[in-house]
């Protein structure tokens, strides 16, 4: 997708000089592997090229395709409607949908990479999950390994408005990892990274917001078995795929999610969570992401079934007579007359 | 009893490549598709959007749907192919006719006329001229499709076929042609008269009349 050519541009130039120093490191051994480094592209070149404080260009274009500023002032952990239970010490109740995207099989780079590369790969990789999740509306809340926890939903933002924002960033950054990384990974000889998402839903009733912890070592988090849940179906996703729960279900266009338990045939996977004795029975659902991608009024499938991002400004207007003309010209209106 | 729509794997074909396509079903069966096309170039280009709604009629996959623009983002104006109630005159209707003559595929439908319908209004909104050429109005588009696609230019032979297909005239491949050439039919208007046999009645009789009045007038003047 569009959205991520500045981030498979730096992962490439990673993966691409890490080859190189391989090679000198050995036809020449180690005073040249290192200079190779300075010379190719080392994370200091990296992250001179890659400011922290905005977004890549072409994610920064998606951003403002959607009219949305999104915030990098952002802090782990501290969701800003609650942010202040860190000096109140109370809690509150509040509806959040809990997002779990896990990266898997990124420590196979380091069988190809040096450390530093396996660094700006994942780097990029990751940053590409905050911003995404940033665009939509997400606040990060932990970071796992390469993978990321993030909250969607705040107070005066309607319920079903925070689960599409949690499921368009889902599905936007599993589709990146399912084509543009793997089309890249797959150029390079390496075995494709993919992710598991786990999302849920808790109602304000269900959702405790207080401080986990003590002093610095302390966040601002959500006590709920939907959090727990989410974190917990994320091992139920298969590779590069999304479930989520009952309540998201709920919340969205339902021909979207099938039970897991119809994938893996295996009745004991329909519910994530059961209380027998009060007749709760949680259903987790393999959510159809692709299909629910495109669907979004920024999306547009094109003849192939690829998925392109509308109204990017920083893509060259595409030209009429050359790349519409083909198309237009199969019509041969007619008009009866009236 | 559940009953099943006949046509559920259609609509599914259809989502696969406009999956912002949504059923409506009357009865359990779907009688309408509405939303959003995009349109894409060639090489995958975003261009722009249309709401259209598709009307299945009941004949259908024999008969052909109707195309409505609902988001009226073309003029409702002859020269852009488009009635006052938004339905969009996509092609030659002998043509569309010809198509559901052999079952309608909806998503080839939609691939192959309304796709290309969409991405020529385009074409004419920036570049004011459509992509490609395009038929006369009325009876005129009728004589040129008659002329373009059927290489039948003499109105009296057309009238001689109208009038053979009209009253199931026409014989084997071996018997004379009944445009009077003295050739067998399989050597002279065989192609001509199977693609007019495969569209409606109606049409034919229609044609009949039109061009016997133009004939008449040709006569007179």
């Amino acid at each position: 997708m569009d959205i991520y050519n500045d981030y498979v541009s730096r992962i490439k130039a990673a993966m691409t000089s890490g080859e190189t120093r391989k090679h000198e490191l050995n036809l020449e051994g180690i005073a040249n592997y290192n200079d190779e480094i300075n010379k190719a592209f080392s994370y200091n070149t990296f992250r001179k090229i890659t400011p922290e404080e905005k977004l890549l260009p072409s994610m920064q274009e998606f951003a403002s395709s959607l009219n949305v500023n999104a915030n990098l002032n952002q802090k782990l952990g501290e969701h800003p409607d609650f942010v202040h239970l860190k000096q109140t010490k109370g809690i509150e109740k509040h509806y959040i949908v809990s997002v779990f995207i896990d990266i898997k099989r990124s420590t196979y780079l380091f069988k190809k990479y040096p450390p530093e590369t396996v660094l700006i790969i994942t780097n990029t990789i990751q940053r590409a999950a905050i911003h995404t999740c940033l665009v939509f509306g997400g606040y990060i809340q932990r970071l796992h390994g390469d993978g990321l926890f993030v909250y969607f939903g705040r107070k005066g933002m309607r319920q079903d408005d925070a689960v599409k924002s949690a499921l368009s960033a889902a599905s936007t950054f599993t589709y990146f990892v399912k084509n543009d990384l793997k089309n890249l990974f797959n150029e390079q000889g390496i075995e494709a990274i993919f992710t598991r998402t786990g999302i849920d839903f808790g109602y304000d009733e269900d959702v405790v917001w207080a401080l986990a912890g003590i002093g610095d070592i302390s966040e601002i988090t959500t006590y709920s078995l939907h959090t727990s849940l989410a974190s917990k179906m994320q091992a139920y996703a298969e590779s590069n795929g999304i479930v989520a729960g009952d309540h998201i279900k709920n919340h969205s266009d339902q021909r979207y999610f099938s039970p897991v338990c119809s994938r893996t045939l295996k009745e004991e996977d329909r519910y994530i969570f059961r209380i027998p004795d009060r007749n709760f029975n949680y259903t987790q659902y393999d959510f159809q992401w692709m299909n629910f991608l495109k669907s979004l009024e920024f999306i547009a499938t094109d003849l192939n079934g690829i998925l392109r991002v509308k109204n990017l400004s920083s893509l060259s207007k595409p030209s009429i007579t050359s790349n519409l003309q083909p198309v237009a010209v199969q019509n041969r209106p007619y008009n009866r007359g009236s | 009893m559940i009953s099943v729509d006949p046509f559920e794997k259609m609509v599914a074909e259809v989502q696969k490549h406009f999956p912002k396509l949504t059923a409506i079903k009357k009865n359990g069966k779907t009688t309408k598709l509405v939303g959003d096309i995009d349109i894409c170039g060639n090489d995958g280009e975003y261009f722009g959007t249309f709401k259209i709604l598709i009307e299945l009629p009941n004949a259908f996959p024999l008969a052909v749907p109707k195309v409505y623009e609902i988001s009226h983002k073309i003029k409702r104006i002859e020269d852009r192919h488009m009635y006052q109630n938004g339905e969009c005159c996509l092609d030659m209707e002998h043509e569309l006719q010809f198509m559901a003559g052999k079952e309608i595929k909806l998503s080839d439908f939609i691939l192959t006329k309304v796709y290309p319908f969409l991405a020529n209004q385009i074409y004419f909104e920036s570049i004011g001229k459509f992509a490609g050429e395009e038929y006369e109005h009325g009876f005129d588009g009728i004589r040129q499709f008659y002329k373009e696609k059927l290489h039948l230019g003499d109105p009296s032979i057309i009238l001689k076929i109208l009038d053979s297909i009209m009253h199931k005239r026409i014989q084997g491949r071996n018997d004379p042609c009944c445009c009077g050439s003295n050739k067998k039919l399989k050597n002279c208007h065989l192609h001509q008269i199977e693609y007019l046999s495969s569209i409606l009645m109606d049409q034919i009789q229609k044609d009949y009349i039109e061009f016997d009045n133009f004939s008449k007038k040709g006569l007179t003047s």
